[in-house]
């Protein structure tokens, strides 16, 4: 017999139910008729005879008898004591909890396909919200991965004409701000490319030149070894490394590596430490770019000019220090020092900003402005659910007149309807939890890449508990006002004498309206933004970067090993490669420049003229280029001529400039004759003679405005760059490459529209984001308005088919009803261009080229949702208008 | 609540089968005794609703009996009518018996 134990799941739930005096009692009992029952009928029969005997009401009812405990322990009752309790009517509040569930879960059973729409419509507003929260909860709320890391700010040089505003600093001038009591240390970072030789093929490895205080001030420690030293940051002492941890698995294979050379740019570097695997320079948190390599920077003061502005700067401020203070400061000292060094530091300033915000803002705004997207779509689903059960509520009130007539007290049926709401939000945010997990996970791979620790994205604790917060919330609203619509008195007694769901108050109907039009107006919201976030994408694609890129093949590299020491060695190699490129099946040109264009390589450096009346001029951009590379990107020459071959190979003193220089520097004089150089006083310097200017093109990026920028030939170019272009669709570059020096690697192979791609990733991905919101929420707000028509069209069926029997026509009665609708949906519609109104100008920093309030998106916007509309509208109208006079008459 | 001076018929049924069931009245035997003679199917917890309310009407009295195997090692709670009770079920069926003398009468009557 005691094989035939009570299961488990039924003993526990009987013993929730069962007031602890009888719990003993009752569970036995149960357990005893179930072992009978098991017995004889078998253990299937005995469980459905169990699961029974707990669906019984009376359950509850036992606990008004048994609250006191003290009566069940004294061995006889007392009838001389007076009711501890209230009268078994008011039943404690447990017991209201258990009875409410139950009801709200007997209402799901009994409406599945009610509860589903429900729960459906809550995981989809609370999806993208749910998933939104994850992003910020890990790309904004989690600090950056430095100890203290709100104190750590970057130092910038910014040009006075505005054009260069994050650019590098001066070395000399940093070593200066260093003892500045503000700061608790500073360092300087210089990206850098090494070529390694040790594996069977050379490779470029990405390295930065850094401060030797760079991690003391971070407060990283190595994984494993140590930081620089300062001495190695003088030349000489500086052949250390520190490797990344990836470049520790994948080229030590994570065998002990310290103390082990690297051969890199030829020269033999000591490994002495291992970096964390998260570890990020600053720089580089925004785009999750990792350094193969630190190595020190050890300048040599000969060749690093006060002027020269080549290192990123980086600070800690001072314990106490606020960032306005160390600007001022900073500020004063740069002034003395211009003082003191005249010409060094004219044309500039230095902007002070706190790493945080350098990294996490951009996308702070995008973020928060997605919420907002996700968040008003959240309340259009809350108000589409409000819209359902409020016409639901209308089929429901002849069950509330019967409750209500029974003695259910109204805060009863209130109660019972806001717990049959909590209980469907609560498992529309469950199941919209996992849809954003799916989202989250979606995301992630389709972002592009520049949303620092986005890979960190999920749905964390914090994020679920506040999903089923506000699903808990929005499950109160959507259950509580109806409800409390429902019964307000005179509702339920009206309802109770007869007409029965067709009834409903004048409060009732206005509120559905209401709804409806809220729905269209939010869904208005969104598309206008969406619109918007479209609108400037497209023109963000057709902007003209100035050069063409269809066809165009890159390649970089890196001259940089002892080889290629002197320019003439490098000239030597560049026209060798050319030689080698052009020979590749379908290459049709071939051309070289130092920084290309979209790639995020850029120099910004001092000039001198020799026949301007002033002297050097603040930054710009420098290219070294062959003849043939301003005609493969299509940069038109708009006066004088361009560099020719025989230029070149005569090396003949010439130059050329962009239409910004000639505007920005020579204002009016023409460039044509005048003498540019890098820098009059170096030795050997030689004055170049400007023969052109070309048109401009947008070096940095679409959205950036087109920089001053001057042109020498390559054979001129101190710097180890060297970028083809090919015009061609493919070819094997790689191979005819190493044909020239087989120990040189390319470090990208790459299309010139690749380049472009990634610059308008970004916003592709917010228009993408902020569309899906808005389609959702135009398809929640058709199905609103559908649910007012159909349910205007149920509460008339009667009505209708008099009309229709004293001689109405279809398509009048049709078309009353659909304006009913379109009544609702103008009005809907004009609320929510009102509120875009006033809501886009939160867009106004992710639009290019558009109007936050631009009319024919808002035109176009409303003449959408009113189409929309009408047939969500006209649907049921028409399903209305068809009806048999004779069968809605005979309805009740 | 004002407590009633009537017993309902399921109250009685119940008093009854405790009575029946004398040394062994405790909540299965009862549900089964209802069950089988009554015709009346009802959950455990209903026997224990009714049980509850008399006892608050000093109707029926409870104790702890010993556990046993067959319950899982748990005690039952024994149940006898009372002094009280016993009397007020004999009222009940004097209310039903006068009531009914008068209907056979009736029905008498008719026929």
């Amino acid at each position: 017999m005691t094989s035939h134990r009570l299961p488990v799941l039924v003993a526990l739930v009987a013993a929730a139910l069962a007031p602890r005096p009888l719990r003993q009692a009752l569970l036995g009992d149960l357990a005893e008729e179930f072992a009978a029952i098991a017995g004889t009928a078998g253990r299937g029969p005995a469980r459905r005879w169990a699961w029974q005997q707990l669906r019984s009401p009376d359950w509850l009812r036992l606990r008004t008898y048994n609250r006191t405990p003290r009566r069940w322990f004294g061995a006889r009752s007392r009838p001389s004591l007076p009711p501890t309790h209230g009268s078994p009517l008011e039943p404690d509040p447990m017991q209201n909890l258990l009875f409410d569930l139950q009801g709200a879960f007997r209402t799901i059973r009994r409406q599945p396909r009610l509860a589903a729409t429900v729960i459906l419509t809550v995981a989809i507003g609370i999806v993208g919200s749910a998933a939104t929260l994850g992003v910020i909860d890990a790309v904004l709320l989690e600090p950056l991965p430095y100890e203290a890391s709100r104190g750590l700010v970057t130092l910038r040089s910014q040009s006075d004409n505005g054009q260069i505003v994050d650019g590098p600093v001066s070395l000399v001038n940093l070593r200066e701000w260093g003892e500045l009591p503000v700061f608790d240390g500073v360092f300087a970072v210089q990206g850098a490319a090494m070529t390694y030789r040790g594996g069977d093929h050379p490779e470029n490895l990405s390295a930065a030149r850094v401060s030797p205080g760079t991690l003391d001030i971070l407060g990283v420690d190595p994984q494993q070894g140590r930081g620089f030293s300062d001495e190695e940051g003088v030349p000489g002492n500086h052949r250390v490394v520190l490797i990344s941890h990836g470049i520790w698995q994948t080229r030590f294979a994570g065998e002990p590596a310290l103390g082990r050379a690297m051969i890199l740019n030829d020269v033999e570097h000591t490994v002495i430490g291992v970096l964390p695997p998260e570890f990020r320079m600053p720089g580089e948190l925004a785009s999750g770019y990792t350094r193969d390599l630190l190595v020190p920077l050890a300048p040599d003061p000969e060749n690093w000019p006060r002027n020269r502005r080549a290192a990123f700067a980086f600070a800690r401020l001072a314990d106490g220090t606020s960032i306005g203070r160390a600007q001022e400061t900073l500020d004063s000292t740069f002034a003395s020092q211009a003082e003191l060094h005249p010409g060094a530091n004219d044309g500039w300033q230095i902007t002070t900003r706190r790493i945080t915000d350098v990294v996490l803002g951009p996308f702070r705004t995008v973020l928060l402005i997605t919420f907002g997207a996700a968040l008003m779509l959240l309340t259009l689903a809350t108000v589409n659910l409000i819209n359902l059960m409020l016409v639901q509520g209308l089929n429901r009130q002849a069950e509330l007149a019967i409750r209500a007539s029974l003695g259910a007290a109204r805060p009863r049926l209130i109660r019972g309807l806001l717990t049959e709401g909590v209980v469907l939000g609560v498992l529309g945010g469950i199941v919209g939890l996992f849809g954003s997990g799916f989202l989250l996970t979606a995301l992630t791979q389709l972002t592009p890449g520049n949303v620092p620790r986005l890979e960190n994205s999920a749905v964390s604790v914090s994020v679920v508990a506040a999903t089923l917060l506000v699903s808990a919330l929005v499950g109160l609203f959507f259950g509580g006002i109806p409800a409390w619509l429902a019964t307000r008195p005179g509702q339920l007694s009206s309802a109770s004498a007869g007409d029965r769901g067709a009834t409903s108050s004048p409060w009732q109907r206005r509120a559905i309206d209401a709804a409806a039009t809220l729905q269209i107006g939010l869904a208005v919201t969104l598309l206008v933004g969406a619109g918007l976030l479209g609108r400037s994408f497209v023109g963000l694609l057709g902007i003209d970067p100035g050069f063409a890129s269809d066809n165009v093949l890159t390649v970089q590299v890196v001259a940089l090993r002892p080889t290629y020491e002197n320019m003439e060695a490098r000239t030597a190699f560049v026209e060798q490669v050319q030689r080698s490129f052009r020979a590749v099946p379908g290459v049709t040109a071939v051309g070289v420049t130092n920084f290309m264009p979209y790639t995020g390589a850029n120099t910004v450096d001092g000039y001198d003229l020799r026949d301007m009346p002033f002297e050097r001029r603040p930054g710009a951009g420098y290219r070294a280029i062959d003849a043939h590379y301003l005609d493969i990107l299509e940069i038109e020459v708009v006066k004088g001529r361009a560099i020719t071959p025989a230029d070149i190979e005569s090396q003949a003193p010439v130059a050329m400039i962009n239409e910004s220089m000639a505007a920005s520097v020579f204002n009016g004089v023409d460039p044509i004759g005048q003498g540019i150089s890098r820098d009059a006083e170096a030795e050997g310097h030689v004055w170049l003679e400007i023969v052109g200017v070309v048109a401009d093109i947008k070096h940095t990026g679409p959205e950036a405005a087109a920089e001053p920028e001057w042109y020498a030939s390559f054979n001129r170019d101190p710097y180890a760059l060297k970028s083809f272009v090919l015009a061609t669709s493919l070819a094997p570059v790689r191979a005819a490459l190493s044909e020239v020096d087989p120990m040189m690697a390319p470090f990208a192979v790459q299309s010139m529209n690749d380049f472009i791609d990634e610059h308008v990733a970004g916003p592709r991905f917010n228009v993408a984001t902020i569309g899906a919101f808005a389609l959702v929420a135009i398809a929640l707000a058709a199905v609103g308005m559908f649910g007012v028509i159909a349910n205007s069209v149920a509460r008339r069926h009667r009505e209708t088919g008099i009309r229709l029997a004293l001689g109405a026509l279809g398509p009048q009665v049709r078309n009353q009803l659909v304006t009913e609708g379109m009544r609702l949906a103008a009005l809907g519609t004009v609320l929510g261009l009102g509120a875009s109104f006033l809501l886009t100008q939160v867009l106004t920093s992710m639009l290019r080229g558009v109007s936050p309030r631009d009319p024919a998106t808002m035109t176009a916007v409303a003449g959408l949702t009113l189409l929309v509309a009408a047939t969500a509208c006209f649907v049921p109208a028409r399903r209305a208008a068809r009806v048999d006079p004779a069968t809605a008459l005979r309805a009740d | 609540m004002k407590r009633r001076d009537y017993l309902t018929d399921f109250e009685q049924l119940v008093m009854l089968a405790v009575l029946q069931l004398g040394d062994e009245a405790y909540g299965a035997p009862i549900r089964a005794a209802l069950e089988e003679q009554a015709g009346r199917v009802v959950s455990i917890a209903t026997i224990y609703v009714a049980l509850s309310r008399l006892e608050e009407q000093d109707l029926v009295r409870s104790w702890f009996a010993e556990p046993t195997a067959v319950r899982g090692g748990r005690s039952k709670r024994l149940y006898a009518v009372t002094e009280l009770g016993v009397e007020a079920l004999e009222r009940a069926r004097d209310h039903f018996d006068r009531m009914w003398d008068g209907a056979r009468e009736a029905m008498r009557r008719e026929s």
